[in-house]
């Protein structure tokens, strides 16, 4: 049970993939002008981050480790994540037109998501301080991917709300656009830093 | 204007890849916090992405429309996958500073870019010059960045201790987003104005013109 | 699609040319790590280097097994001789960190002592390993690991942070803004330094610690007690630690069994450890624990057996509250143990 906790702790607060580990921030700086695309592209990057964790963990560790083959863990991520998306995309076209739509290019460009490869590569090294002296094994690895995604889901759609807010407002034309997000996510990585001070 | 150098400045500066189009932050907003870190990043990326320019620019004839992504990405993999390879045997000492951010060049959205965007439709050579522009742009703004997040951040320069003061909010992610933030602010209002400028003197030039052939 | 056909559409040409690349690009990878890849040895080497500042050759101590790898506040995880220089490198695991145990290399100097044996003269250099519970780790700079290292002398126990359990002031308090993991670090070294101390002199552990089940041995001198099993009736030789005034009692005491508990046959004051004639006289007449069982001195003492205050109405506040504090704890310690005693015979100690 302490191990679960610190991983939804270290997953959406302490380590978060936005606020914190600074990964996946193209898509948090790009989709996340509106809530409604922001929260569709964290819930689907969450799905690709799980399902990637899935397989590429097994097989990192049953086959390639084994086998003296970890140098090749780079292409084969990429190309199981890579696959992953393509199908995430032909199924999201069958079920829902409308949401295929709204996302747009945003879609495949999951594949490029530091998020997803970030938290493959992450789970195959050292995660004890993850852990609260629990082995490690694929259990807590897809667990620890499902929280990092809903962590990373939370900023995205806290970043919309601002910046939904902060189109009613005026900007200087130097600062409009990027910076103005900018300045904003470190708010938000501000208030985030509070959380690395939870002591379980 | 030799198409070299037009190649070149645009690579640089007027479509400087994380200042302009701001792509691949996620390596620049994880590596500010220390100027050699941020350096020795964009070197590798100067390296990977000239190398992955040229490759692609020369199989450009040989690889289907339809699986170039695909075979983009392999490529740019194997190129990613030597070069881990090469700075841990012997530059360990950057390979640890970089973290888990050489692994993810290969997911750099400036690499598979402008392979896209250019390496598919132009010759090799061009396509290095424009590898080495870009490459250097980026390594240029993240050194810069990296420097003055550094510099607040820690009182130091490339790891020298130069004074005791620091703030330390430029040692976190939310300090790099603020560094970041205003240099994309101040590097666009710059260019605007040298944009405006040039402008100005081509409109001022063909007006002479005008004059001078309705004069003539 | 005749065969033919097939060879000649665009789905055939990208799976080759997909297969031809990944191909390449694998004997590649494989190529370049047959000559690039870094092994576990060159890893070793490499922190080794990074530690001493230079290449060394070190020689593993393979065997810890008659060691005492376990003290209070750290433990031991690999030893290795240094050859080069004769110093040791330790690899400890410091406890009472901020958030877990900090785990440090350390490398314990040594020099000629009397009779030309090897001694630990003091610490050359610490570098932290692993410190992945504490968030302050960032604040413990060269510097003050430099200085804790400086200051670690053979024989004195190293605060650098803060005392244990309590913060006070002094001129060997290290401050980083890293308190914890400075007290965690201090432990490493404090258990280094004691553990090649007692390699180097030949020291076999006594049979006394935590690790072996026995209780209340805080205020027990492991080195100088022992004792002797008769057919279920323990005879214990103890040396007490002495407590504030009170220095060390030498007690021999008797455990029998009364109805299936533990109990105190009989108690000699052999060396009293008053400091005056007058605690003496004051001293709580040892005859009077006969037949007591540890419920006795639990209820007293508390289930930690703590020092109750001096006028405070118990049983041993006769006005030499300190001497008869050592010997309740000695006897509390007999009794608690009587069961492990009876299990284990009694090896090695110098009592």
């Amino acid at each position: 049970m302490g191990t679960v906790i610190a991983i939804i702790l270290a997953g959406v607060f302490t380590n978060n993939f936005i606020t914190v580990k600074t990964y996946g921030i193209c898509p948090f700086l790009g989709v996340s002008k509106k809530t409604s695309s922001a929260a569709g592209m964290g819930i689907a990057v969450t799905i690709v981050m799980v399902l990637a964790t899935l397989v590429t963990y097994p097989v990192y560790m049953k086959v390639m480790k084994p086998l003296g083959f970890e140098f090749l863990e780079i292409i084969f991520f990429i190309f199981i994540i890579a696959s992953l998306v393509q199908m995430l995309e032909m199924i999201i076209k069958k079920l829902s037109p409308s949401l295929y739509n709204s996302m747009g290019i945003y879609l495949p460009l999951i594949t490029t998501n530091c998020a997803v490869l970030g938290v493959t590569e992450l789970v195959i090294g050292d995660m004890s301080q993850f852990l609260a002296g629990a082995e490690m094994n694929m259990w807590w690895a897809v667990l620890y991917a499902l929280f990092a995604g809903l962590g990373f889901t939370l900023v995205m759609i806290i970043m919309s709300g601002m910046r939904e807010r902060i189109n009613y407002y005026k900007t200087p034309k130097a600062l409009a656009g990027f910076p103005t997000a900018m300045i904003t996510a470190s708010l938000i990585c501000m208030a985030f830093m509070v959380f690395t001070y939870i002591r379980l | 204007m030799n198409k070299y150098k037009k190649i070149t400045l645009d690579g640089l500066l007027f479509q400087n890849p994380t200042l302009m189009l701001v792509l691949g932050t996620c390596p620049t907003l994880g590596l500010i916090s220390s100027a050699s870190s941020a350096a020795g990043m964009g070197l590798t990326v100067v390296v990977i992405l000239t190398l992955s320019n040229m490759l692609i620019s020369l199989f450009r004839k040989v690889i289907p429309n339809e699986v170039r992504i695909p075979c983009y990405i392999v490529i740019i993999a194997t190129l990613v996958t030597f070069a881990r390879m090469l700075l841990e045997k012997f530059v360990p000492d950057l390979y640890e500073s970089l973290g888990g951010f050489l692994a993810l060049i290969v997911v750099n959205c400036i690499i598979l870019g402008r392979a896209e965007a250019f390496a598919n439709k132009h010759n090799v050579l061009e396509s290095a010059v424009d590898g080495l522009a870009n490459g250097f742009g980026f390594t240029a703004a993240l050194t810069v960045m990296g420097i003055v997040c550094e510099f607040l951040g820690k009182g130091s320069i490339f790891g020298a201790k130069i004074m005791d003061f620091k703030i330390g909010i430029f040692a976190t992610p939310a300090g790099s987003f603020i560094i970041f933030g205003l240099s994309i602010a101040v590097f666009v209002y710059v260019m605007d104005l040298f944009a405006k400028k040039k402008r100005v003197k081509e409109n001022k030039l063909s007006r002479e013109t005008l004059l001078n052939r309705e004069a003539a | 699609m005749t065969v033919k056909g097939f060879f000649k559409s665009t789905a055939f040409k990208c799976i080759i040319t997909l297969l031809a690349i990944l191909l390449v690009c694998g004997v590649f990878l494989t190529v370049a790590n047959g000559f690039l890849q870094v092994s576990e040895e060159e890893r070793f080497d490499r922190a080794i280097k990074k530690l001493y500042g230079k290449d060394v050759t070190v020689e593993r101590i393979e065997d810890l097994s008659d060691q005492k790898t376990s003290f209070d506040y750290s433990d031991i995880l690999e030893a290795y001789k240094v050859t080069d220089d004769g110093n040791y490198l330790i690899k400890a695991e410091g406890k009472e960190g901020f958030g877990g145990t900090v785990t440090c290399w350390v490398v314990v100097e040594t020099g000629d002592g009397e009779n030309g044996a090897k001694v630990v003269t003091g610490v050359k250099k610490i570098a932290i390993e692993k410190a992945s519970g504490e968030s302050y780790i960032g604040n413990v700079t060269e510097d003050a690991l430099n200085r804790l290292a400086e200051l670690a002398a053979p024989g004195k126990e190293i605060e650098g942070g803060y005392k244990h359990g309590s913060r006070e002031d002094g001129d060997d308090k290290i401050p980083t803004g890293a308190s914890f993991s400075m007290r965690a670090i201090s432990n490493c070294v404090n258990g280094a330094m004691e553990f090649t101390q007692n390699y180097l002199a030949g020291i076999v552990p006594p049979d006394f610690y935590p690790d072996n089940g026995f209780i209340y041995l805080d205020l027990i001198n492991k080195d100088e007690t022992s004792y002797v099993n008769n057919d279920g009736v323990v005879t214990y030789s103890i040396t007490t630690m002495g407590y504030k005034q009170a220095g060390a009692f030498v007690l021999t005491i008797e455990v029998g069994e009364t109805d299936g508990v533990a109990a105190i046959n009989s108690v000699t004051l052999v060396t009293s450890g008053s400091t005056a004639e007058r605690y003496n006289e004051n001293m709580y007449d040892v005859s009077n624990y006969n037949g007591k069982y540890l419920q006795y001195f639990t209820d007293m003492l508390g289930e930690d057996l703590a020092c109750p205050e001096r006028n405070s109405g118990k049983d041993i506040s006769t006005g030499a509250t300190y001497s008869n504090y050592n010997i309740a704890y000695a006897c509390a310690f007999a009794l608690a143990n009587y069961q492990k005693c009876l299990e284990i015979p009694f090896e090695g100690g110098n009592a």
